[in-house]
Formats: structure tokens, sequence, C-alpha cells
């Protein structure tokens, strides 16, 4: 990490944790809003974390990620359940996903990174429901479908960060360059 | 930073061709063989493929029991057993369904080629 100064890395945690309390504010409210399935949610805390790459240095992200979930667990009651598991490995899968098209490609685009997040935390939530939770064939016949709802969720998501960068995040925040 | 919206469309396509693609596989594996197969006193007696219907006897039993094959199911229609409780187990269709008939030692046992596969989960 290279910041400019102490006084700029303190502005910077308090930057950090007003991005988490917001995307665990959006999570916690989203859980309020009628689904058609109990565990189909459009994942509307993430657009805070996709903004996060372009405000945060390296791995303050995935600090987010782990922070998000596991404190969104505690306040949503679902602390030691399959879904914090299940929620923990579609974060990382996701990280990792968006760490390579933000990273590796340099691909700066809220849309892209937000997608490949969204289906990419399908497919880690699907490997490790079949790897710990139901070893059968079964259990992997959702992910095509999880794929198709991921794009969209994450093209939703992707825009919505678009207009959350642009709007609301402050213009200090924005000035921080870390690549 | 931002490109044109319309960039995002190669990802997209990219993922609805792996999802027809997966859909595509899962189905097509669709019309795995399922075949019963049929023991009399542990010996496997006979192998019965149920896509076509029919009804037929086995040489190692009596006339009177009866075997049906009907879509994609085979069951026993008639048996001399006293309490005829295999007639009354009905047709069975799907891996590692059985039928049972203690007096005569029948076992009947849906087999598929892609073994171990099981259909269906409980709890």
């Amino acid at each position: 990490m290279q910041l400019p100064g102490k006084a700029k890395s303190d502005e910077l945690y308090s930057h950090f944790y007003t991005f988490l309390l917001l995307s665990l504010i959006i999570f916690v409210f989203e859980t309020f809003l009628p689904r058609p399935m109990p565990w189909i949610k459009l994942g509307l805390a993430n657009m805070v974390i996709v903004v996060g790459y372009f405000v945060f240095p390296p791995f303050w992200v995935f600090k987010l990620v782990i922070y998000r979930v596991i404190i969104g667990a505690v306040f949503l009651g679902t602390i030691g359940s399959p879904s914090l598991i299940l929620s923990l490995a579609g974060g990382i899968c996701a990280y990792i996903a968006m760490s390579v098209w933000y990273y590796m490609f340099k691909n700066r685009n809220f849309v892209v990174l937000s997608i490949h997040g969204a289906v990419a935390h399908f497919i880690g939530q699907v490997i490790v429901l079949y790897l710990f939770y139901i070893p059968n064939y079964a259990s992997l016949y959702i992910l095509p479908y999880l794929i198709f709802g991921g794009t969209f969720s994450g093209l939703i998501v992707g825009l919505l960060a678009g207009m959350f960068y642009d709007k609301i995040v402050p213009s200090e925040v924005k000035q921080i360059n870390h690549s | 930073m931002r490109k044109n919206i319309w960039h995002i469309f190669p990802h997209l396509m990219f993922y609805w061709i792996i999802g027809l693609l997966l859909i595509h596989t899962y189905f097509s594996n669709q019309e795995s063989s399922v075949f019963a197969e049929i023991y009399v006193k542990k010996e496997l007696v006979a192998r019965v493929n149920l896509d076509q219907d029919r009804i037929f006897h086995v040489h190692q039993l009596s006339p009177k029991v009866t075997f049906k094959v009907e879509n994609g199911a085979i069951r026993i229609i008639d048996n001399n057993c006293p309490k005829k409780l295999c007639v009354q187990m009905g047709s069975i269709s799907k891996p590692y369904e059985n039928i049972i008939c203690v007096p005569n030692r029948i076992l009947i046992v849906i087999n598929s080629k892609k073994s171990g596969r099981i259909r269906a989960i409980t709890g």
C-alpha cells in the first residue's frame, strides 16, 4: 500500500468503515423486501463492495467482504448456519473473480465487475454446497439457472454501483488513486 | 473508467452460452438407459429394458408370475404367493426402487448405466 501519509490513512480507514456500515445497512434492509423464494436475493449490498475497488487499496475489499458477511450474519441471526458458510464461499469467490478482472485485466467497468462477481458468487456457493452439504449431482443442476440470474442481478447491481459512485461518493474519496 | 454500456454484452453472452451448454449437457444425459434386474434366489435371471411395453414370464418361475412393463415402469401383475404383497407394491421406474416377493424369492431392482446415481434426497 502506498499511502500518502498517516492522516490520509486514517481518513481512508474512516471511509472504509463508512462503506462497511453502508453495505451492512443495505444488506439488512434488503431482507425486508418481498422475495419469491427465501434464498433468492438481488445482493444490493454488493454495489458498495464493487465501488470499494475504485476507492480502496488492494485487499481492503477482501476485508470489506468478510466483515460484511460475518456482521451481516450476526444481524440476521444466521451465524453458525450453513447460509453463513455459503455466503463466505460466495463472497470469497466473487472477490477473486472481481480482483482478476480489476487488477489483472484492468477492466474498470462497474457492470463487468459486478457481473463476474455475481456469477462467481453463485459458482462458489454451488461448489461448496456440493462438497459439504448435498454431495449429489442434483445440487449441480441449479447452476445454469443461477448463472442466468447472476448475470441479470450483476447488471442491476453494477448499474446501481455506477450511480452510487457518481452521485454519492464524495470527490475527495474519488481522488485517491492506487493503481 | 466507464465505457460504453454495450461493452458488457460479450461478458453477458459468455455466461449465457456457458449456462446453455450446462443445460444442454444436463438434459442430454437424461435419456440414460434405465433397466430392471430380476433376481430369483439371489441369481440374476433377467435384465429388462424399460423402453418398450410388454408382458412376460421368467422361465425360472412358474407361469403364474407375470411381469409387465408399461410406460417405463415395471410391476408384477400376477403371482401365486398367498398375500400378493408384490402385486400391491405397484410399479417402479426410478433407480434403486425395488419389488420383493418373499415366498418366491423374487427381487426386482431398477438400475441404470450411470451407477451410484441417487435421484432424490430428503432431510
